[in-house]
Order: C-alpha cells, then sequence, then structure tokens
C-alpha cells in the first residue's frame, strides 16, 4: 500500500541555541489510515504538522507527502500543493468570522489549481452529513455555537476531498461529550482521506488505526504502535 | 470571492475604515480644492481682460494699473489729465480708446463712469463681448448700466432710480442725492469684476460733484472735452496694428507733458501672477504633503492592524494562499480606502463649492466653477492609488511571511 506520508531523518530546530529540537528518524503513514499522534505540551506536534504541511522549511532530512518531497517544492508550489491536497482542522477552528460559513467552507476552494467552480453536490452532501443547515450555513461564523464551528471547521478541512487531513488538537477547547461527537463525525466524512490527528488526550486514542507518541517516535520510528 | 473577502474584512473593521477614509477624503478634499481654486483663480484672472491692448494711467507701477483699472483693488496714486489723454487716443496708431473714471460708489460697489465705448471694446475672456442682459447703453446724464452681480445681489430692475455716494468704500457720508440716475441697462454676467460695477457716463463724473444742479440731457448734446473735461483714473487702448503697441507704450511711458504709465495687460497679468506663485506652489506642496501623510497613516494603519489579521491571514495561508492573493487582498483594500477616501473628498469639495460658489462670487468678485475638472480628479485617483497600492507592499509581504507561523501558534 503506498504511503501518504513518509518522513526519513527529519532535523528541526528553531536555532542553534535552542534546547528544542524534533527528530523523527523514520515515520511512514499508509494511506488512508487514521492517526493519532500524541504528546506533551511544547514536545513538538504542531510543529510536525507544519512540517508535514509545507508552513515551517527549515530542516533537513526528508519529508515525502502523498509522494511529493515537499523540500523541491518553492514557497509558492507549497501553497498550491497544502491547497489542492490538505485539508487542515485548526485548535481553534479559526474561522472567518466576517464570512458565512458557506464562505468558510468554499474558501479553500478559491485558492485551489483544480476547479475554482464551487461543488454544489459534493457541498450539499457534506453539509448533510454534518447537519449543517442552509439557513446555518448563510450565518456568519461569528454568530454560530462552538458545536456548528466545529462542523464547518470539519466541512472545510473535508471539501474538495483533499487526500490528507491534519487536525492540530481541535478538541482542546471541548467538553468530553462533545468531544467525542466530534472525532466520530470526522472520521465518518474523512473515510476516503488519510488523516493524522494530534492531541494529548489519550482519552481519543481508541478512535484511530494507529497511536503514536511523539517522544518514541522520535526515538524508534514508526514501529511504535499502540493498541 | 476575494474582492468579497476584502470588503468582508473591511466591513468588520468598519470604524478604522471610516476613520482613515475620512483622513485620506480630507487631504484629497485639500488637494483637488487646491488644484481647483488655483486653476479657477488663474483662468479668472486671465480671462479678465482680452482684446486692450494698453492700458493707461497716472505714473504707477503695473501692477497697481491692473488691479484697480480692471479688477477694482485699490485706487489710482493720481488722475490723469483730459488733454494728456486727448493727445494719445488721436495719434495715428490708436484704433479706440475707452476712458474710465473712478472714485464713486454704490452699496459697496465701485461706480465707473465711461462712454459707451466701454459695451463695445472692453472683451474678456476669449475677446467676447460684454453683452446687455436688459436695456442698453446710457444715452442720458443720469443713466447707469449695472453688473450682472448688482442687479442680481441687489435687486435692481430696469427703471429703478439708484443714488450715487462719494468714495470706494461700503459705508459712505456722502450721497449724491440730487443727483439720482435711472437703471437702462443689465449686462449679461462675465464671470469678471465687470460684473460688480455701475457705469455712468463719463460726463456724469463731473456733475456728482458739483453742486449746482443740472438738468438731464442727452449725452450727444454735451461732448465729452467741451462742455465737461473729467480727469481720468485710467484708459484702455486698442492699436490698429500689433506692431505698434511696444512703440505706443514705449512712447507713453516717456509723455514728457505728464507722468504716465502704459502697460500690456498679459505682462502685468502674468508678473500679477508671479507674485500668487511663490504661495500657489506652497498651497500645492502643503496639499501634496496632506496626502502624503494621509497615506503614510493609511499604511501604519494596515501595518497595526496587521498584528490583530496575524490569525486571519494564517488561516488563510494555511487554506493554500499564496504570496500573491495575500499582497492582492492588502493591496485591495488600501486601494480600496483610498479610492473611496478620494471619492469622498471629491464630493466635498463639489458640494462645498455649490454651496460657497455665491458667496465668493458675491465678496470676491471670483466666479468659482463648481465643476471640477474631472481630468485633474482622475490624475489625482491615479496618483493616489498607484502611491497606496505601493505603500501597502511593505504590510502586505511583512503579513505574507509572518502570518503561517506567528499566526498559527497563537
Amino acid at each position: 500500500m503506498p504511503h501518504s506520508l513518509s518522513i526519513k531523518n527529519l532535523f528541526f530546530s528553531w536555532s542553534k541555541q535552542s534546547e528544542f529540537a524534533l527528530r523523527i528518524p523514520n515515520w511512514q503513514v499508509e494511506t488512508g489510515k487514521k492517526i493519532f499522534l500524541y504528546g506533551r505540551s511544547g514536545e513538538g506536534k504542531s510543529t510536525l504538522l507544519n512540517l508535514i504541511s509545507g508552513i515551517e522549511n527549515r530542516y533537513t532530512g526528508n519529508i515525502q507527502v502523498l509522494g511529493q518531497d515537499m523540500a523541491k517544492l518553492s514557497q509558492r508550489k507549497k501553497d498550491s500543493f497544502r491547497a489542492n491536497n490538505i485539508g487542515i482542522i485548526f485548535q481553534q477552528f479559526n474561522l472567518l468570522p466576517y464570512l458565512s460559513a458557506q464562505q468558510n467552507i468554499l474558501l479553500a476552494q478559491r485558492f485551489r489549481r483544480v476547479s475554482n467552480t464551487p461543488q454544489s453536490d459534493q457541498l450539499a452532501s457534506i453539509c448533510e452529513r454534518l447537519e449543517l443547515s442552509s439557513h446555518l450555513l448563510k450565518q456568519k461564523a461569528i454568530e454560530l455555537s462552538v458545536g456548528q464551528q466545529q462542523r464547518v471547521a470539519v466541512a472545510r478541512a473535508l471539501y474538495g476531498s483533499p487526500a490528507l487531513i491534519i487536525a492540530d488538537e481541535p478538541t482542546s477547547a471541548l467538553d468530553t461529550q462533545t468531544r467525542e461527537q466530534f472525532i466520530q463525525l470526522l472520521l465518518d466524512c474523512a473515510q476516503s482521506s488519510t488523516v493524522i490527528f494530534v492531541s494529548h488526550d489519550m482519552s481519543l486514542a481508541s478512535h484511530f488505526d494507529q497511536q503514536l507518541g511523539l517522544a518514541e517516535l522520535q526515538q524508534q520510528g514508526s514501529n511504535i504502535y499502540v493498541a | 470571492m476575494l474582492l468579497k473577502l476584502v470588503l468582508a474584512s473591511l466591513w468588520s473593521r468598519r470604524v478604522m475604515a471610516i476613520l482613515t477614509c475620512t483622513s485620506i477624503g480630507i487631504s484629497m478634499l485639500v488637494l483637488i480644492g487646491v488644484e481647483h481654486l488655483r486653476a479657477e483663480v488663474k483662468n479668472n484672472f486671465e480671462r479678465t481682460v482680452s482684446g486692450v491692448d494698453l492700458i493707461v494711467g497716472s505714473r504707477t507701477s503695473g501692477i497697481n494699473l491692473l488691479l484697480f483699472s480692471v479688477f477694482k483693488i485699490g485706487n489710482p496714486s493720481n488722475n490723469l489729465q483730459w488733454k494728456s489723454y486727448q493727445d494719445i487716443v488721436n495719434r495715428k496708431q490708436v484704433a479706440w480708446s475707452v476712458p474710465l473714471s473712478m472714485g464713486d460708489s454704490h452699496q459697496g460697489y465701485s461706480v465707473i463712469g465711461t462712454t459707451d465705448d466701454y459695451f463695445e471694446y472692453f472683451k474678456y475672456g476669449d475677446k467676447q463681448k460684454i453683452l446687455f442682459e436688459q436695456g442698453e447703453a446710457f444715452k442720458r446724464l443720469y443713466e447707469v448700466v449695472l453688473g450682472a452681480d448688482v442687479a442680481k445681489n441687489m435687486g435692481y430692475n430696469i427703471n429703478q432710480s439708484l443714488v450715487m455716494s462719494h468714495g470706494t468704500g461700503k459705508v459712505s457720508f456722502t450721497h449724491h442725492d440730487d443727483h439720482p440716475f435711472k437703471v437702462v441697462g443689465i449686462l449679461d454676467p462675465t464671470g469678471t469684476p465687470a460684473d460688480q460695477s455701475l457705469y455712468i457716463p463719463l460726463q456724469s463724473i463731473d456733475i456728482l460733484h458739483q453742486t449746482q444742479h443740472v438738468h438731464d440731457e442727452l449725452l450727444s448734446d454735451v461732448p465729452l472735452g467741451q462742455t465737461y473735461k473729467p480727469q481720468l483714473s485710467a484708459f484702455l487702448l486698442g492699436s490698429k496694428s500689433k506692431i505698434a503697441v511696444l512703440r505706443l507704450q514705449r512712447d507713453i511711458n516717456q509723455y514728457a507733458q505728464e507722468p504716465l504709465s502704459a502697460i500690456l495687460p498679459a505682462m502685468a497679468l502674468r508678473e500679477l501672477w508671479q507674485i500668487v506663485g511663490a504661495v500657489e506652489i506652497s498651497l500645492r506642496v502643503i496639499s501634496w504633503l496632506i496626502l502624503a501623510t494621509a497615506l503614510i497613516c493609511m499604511t501604519t494603519m494596515l501595518l497595526a492592524s496587521m498584528k490583530e489579521r496575524e490569525r486571519e491571514l494564517a488561516v488563510l495561508r494555511a487554506l493554500g494562499a499564496k504570496a500573491h492573493i495575500i499582497i492582492f487582498l492588502i493591496g485591495a483594500e488600501a486601494l480600496l480606502l483610498t479610492l473611496f477616501g478620494a471619492l469622498a473628498g471629491y464630493l466635498l469639495v463639489t458640494v462645498g463649492l455649490l454651496l460657497g460658489q455665491p458667496l465668493l462670487e458675491q465678496h470676491f468678485a471670483l466666479y468659482i466653477s463648481p465643476h471640477v475638472d474631472l481630468v485633474a480628479v482622475g490624475r489625482f485617483f491615479l496618483i493616489a492609488a498607484g502611491a497606496a497600492v505601493l505603500l501597502s507592499f511593505v504590510p502586505a509581504i511583512l503579513a505574507y511571511k509572518k502570518s503561517l507561523l506567528s499566526g498559527l501558534k497563537q
């Protein structure tokens, strides 16, 4: 089975003087797998996601996303690659407050090379699964409840069917029940995508195909497996 | 979609946007206003007198002679003798002449003693003749022709009876009550100081200052130079050939019997404008500096807003917005703020001119058109827009470089 993500001999540090360093000797993620990546605060989980998505570029080693060596892409091409292939769900959902829910969902599509024409069938399908009514879609993001914002953020990440979905602690501000619902919703809707879900909350780990601790990943590579 | 994004983002920060637009609008108001006033005042100056080859008066500076004879500003340093006038206008190079005698007024408007040649030969703008809106030129001693503004502002009509006052101030203690004048003509508006004057026969100037009563007579019965030999403030000359003008000017300036000055109106206007020019340049420099300050303020505002918008820009970049999109968003924001501000400035100038034009005309005899030159406005808009877009590159590039990591870390 081909790999959605392949990392070899990755080394990252903010500066020579910095105590923080991220070292991953070897890590492969199979296409379609749902990965739960956990670790303590400040360990480098978000930094790793930034490296994978081409947001942070100062590293040595090799990162291949969907078979593409990220180091070989210019910043412009990285932006384009991200727009076309990666869906991101942020910690705070990061919806633009002045846009409607629908405009937020369609925003990523605007930056994609493939097609700028909104795919109304896909939008309708995603919205139906996420229970986003047409009335709700017209509301400004700032007017939505936290739960509604979550669903819009998931819809934005899923719209356009990106091959890789990265979620950076999107449940950190949610209560236990809402957190469970959110994970279920995300995984249901992203069945055809590879998902890398970052969190320090181990109670969510059982929903995923693979659970990886960042500390162990840094020492030994992807042979770490928690059942 | 991107434009919607810009508009929505601006609307979400509308208080700041409105304040920025206001500052740009005010600076554009100053810039367009000063430029329009400058152009209109210059145009007014240049169109005040036309087709007159020489203006002759008692020895004085060229600008003073021009100001009191044409613009009705200031007073002559001395009068010139009727004999000198006759001597000069009878020369073979002279085609026509218009004598002017000043010193009286009516309700603050200057009264000019002249002949009906004034309405024939005095021209303004592009050699346009002064036309009568109503009535005709004076034919009798106690008849008066009104400039357009005098009739309009005072509400005078044909056949109305007016009394002239001694002196040129708004308030006079000596009124020529015993010599009332009948309005026989009202002139078309010219947009020049000619609209602000009353015109009476030259013979009447002498009569006004006599104590004995003189019956109203036909002017043809009291020919100038015989019954009356008035002193003149100045006279206008037209020569038979342009080549002769300079020689005539030199001869008059060297006139032995009386110290006289002869000026070429166009040269005197240019000299006058050169003096005003220093103020004009200063005003223009100040206007441009105000606009530059407003644009720099806008850039500062954009830079300051980048901090609060880091997350917003980071989200856009994380979703795949390339550099040119981030630069477009911030550039378009700067452009919209500038164009809205500039448009507001233009509208304010137009409204201000529409409201203020009658006052300027009444108090300063200045006809300032409320229609601003759109080519000049377009030029200012382009310069301001270009500068705004260029200046917006600074926050845009900084935002692009900084937005992703720092924004997402928040």
